[in-house]
């Protein structure tokens, strides 16, 4: 094997050396990173920081301004256990939608970040899976209300009245998407990507927030469905075990 | 594109390299983004136009003189109002030198490019002057002497800002942040420290281990600033 290449210092036996940089890589789009360099270094890189003090009253403080925030603290970032934000708001279709009045009939509410443009939303429909539709499809008879929230504001991608309908009928959604062109609910709930993901609970109760599922690519669902995992749980009157996640997908394009 | 980062959305470029037996990679090297913060505190850390990454090999002493391919599939996300996905891959061909080979043919001026690529990466915490940092389970701390602006950018490699968005940047010399809980994913703070000051624009490497409590006030810094 080789011998590492210290910076400064010896460079000795230094057993290979390779600089190249792909300036032009022509059978990908033009824009990625036209430039790769592989460069040799060893272990040249491992430095030792030096070591500033400052007083213990400073970090305390620090550190309880951090156990604050721990607890939910932040505003308009709901967390598992809080009251969730209420909201009355009507979909593409002209039907109203009122959380607490779900919630009052017994409903399970599922709140789905979405915009139809995201690449991490569009991989849970059609060929790749069909995540939200079976949703929709395997849980409405159990209690379960799914609502695609779009927070995005006008003008925004992925937005308007008439590009939502059009999705929700090529896309087959049993379920309403409303829009949240304010980012008035999208802000309350301190969403930030498409698809965020929260479950709230008969009672109210923020009872997930996070993730769809594990996969955070924009290729395939991922194989285990965080989501689908927690309304079991909740249906059978269990703790859901995985309750708080971090999301991941595109940025929610609120307008300002 | 997005920098390897805790970013409110997208996802950094990911690409595999088949190597030759016996080669090894190490971290890349990811040069300072930009602190991007979009509407509804989506805070994000992105390079605009191009960007460069260092692949530090190791390479057996054998391979000297000898050309190489190394295969390399990649994907990558494209964004403006909207991302796009792509993938791909390349075959990388090369020429190994002698680190002391004064020009080799088919390699461009090596020394140069890699002074240049390095100018742009965070330099180790250690050759910072004037800036203080304090880090412990639950905060940081980072003080700069006449700073204008100070930000910290929390790799993936340690642990998040609680509220990236009030907190990862501040206008003054003193930043104080609440971190993430530390976890075997995410055992410390890493990540790059911006300072715009008297100075300029300096950028350092800072990471610690948050593995013992006892480290939160005792020894404030330290660690070993190695750029990923």
């Amino acid at each position: 094997m080789c011998v590492p290449r210290f910076v400064g210092g010896f460079v000795g036996r230094f057993c290979g050396l390779n600089f190249l940089e792909i300036r032009k890589m022509k059978n990908l789009c033009a824009t990625l990173v036209t430039g790769l360099v592989l460069s040799f270094a060893g272990t040249a890189l491992a430095q030792t920081g030096a070591a500033p003090s400052t007083p213990k009253t400073d970090g305390a403080k620090v550190a309880e301004k951090a156990k604050e925030a721990v607890k939910g603290a932040k505003a308009g970032d709901v967390k598992v256990g809080d009251k969730a934000p209420d909201f009355t708001i009507t979909d593409t279709d002209g039907k109203s939608h009122n959380l607490a009045e779900l919630n009052k009939s017994g409903k399970i509410v599922v709140l789905q970040w979405f915009n139809s443009e995201c690449p991490y939303v569009v991989k849970h429909y059609g060929d790749a899976g069909n995540t939200f539709n079976d949703i929709q499809k395997n849980y409405a008879s159990k209690g379960v209300v799914l609502i695609a929230v779009n927070s995005g504001g006008k003008g925004k991608a992925g937005t308007g009245k008439e590009l939502n309908q059009k999705v929700k009928e090529t896309w087959k959604m049993a379920y309403p998407i409303v829009l949240d062109e304010s980012g008035e609910i999208g802000r309350a709930y301190g969403a930030k990507n498409t698809p965020a993901m929260y479950i709230v609970n008969k009672d109210g109760i923020v009872a997930y927030t996070g993730a769809i599922d594990d996969d955070k690519g924009s290729e395939k669902p991922g194989k285990t469905n965080y989501v689908t995992k927690a309304l079991d749980q909740l249906i059978a009157g269990e703790t859901v075990t995985t309750s708080e996640t971090k999301p991941y997908g595109c940025g929610v394009k609120y307008g300002s | 594109m997005y920098w390897d980062g805790h970013n409110d959305s997208g996802s950094a470029p990911e690409f595999t390299m088949t190597l030759p037996a016996g080669w090894s990679q190490g971290k890349t090297k990811w040069p300072v983004p930009k602190r991007q913060m979009l509407p509804g505190d989506i805070v994000d850390y992105v390079y605009e136009g191009e960007v460069t990454l260092l692949v530090p090999l190791e390479v057996p002493a054998a391979a000297a003189g000898s050309d190489v391919e190394i295969p390399i599939r990649l994907k990558w996300l494209v964004c403006s109002d909207v991302c796009v996905p792509e993938k791909g891959s390349t075959t990388l061909k090369a020429l190994v030198a002698l680190s002391n080979a004064p020009t080799v043919e088919g390699v461009e001026q090596p020394r140069r490019i890699s002074e240049t690529l390095h100018r742009r990466l965070p330099k180790p915490i250690a050759e910072a002057t004037g800036i203080k940092v304090t880090a412990g389970a639950g905060f940081l701390r980072i003080e700069a002497e006449g700073a204008k602006i100070i930000r910290f950018m929390p790799s993936v490699l340690g642990v998040a800002l609680l509220d990236a968005a009030a907190e990862g940047e501040v206008k003054g010399g003193v930043l104080a942040a609440g971190l993430d809980e530390a976890d075997a994913e995410h055992p410390g703070v890493a990540g790059i420290i911006e300072v715009v000051g008297p100075k300029g624009r300096e950028a350092y490497w800072f990471e610690k281990s948050l593995a013992s409590a006892a480290a939160s006030d005792g020894n404030p810094e330290g660690g070993s600033p190695a750029p990923k």
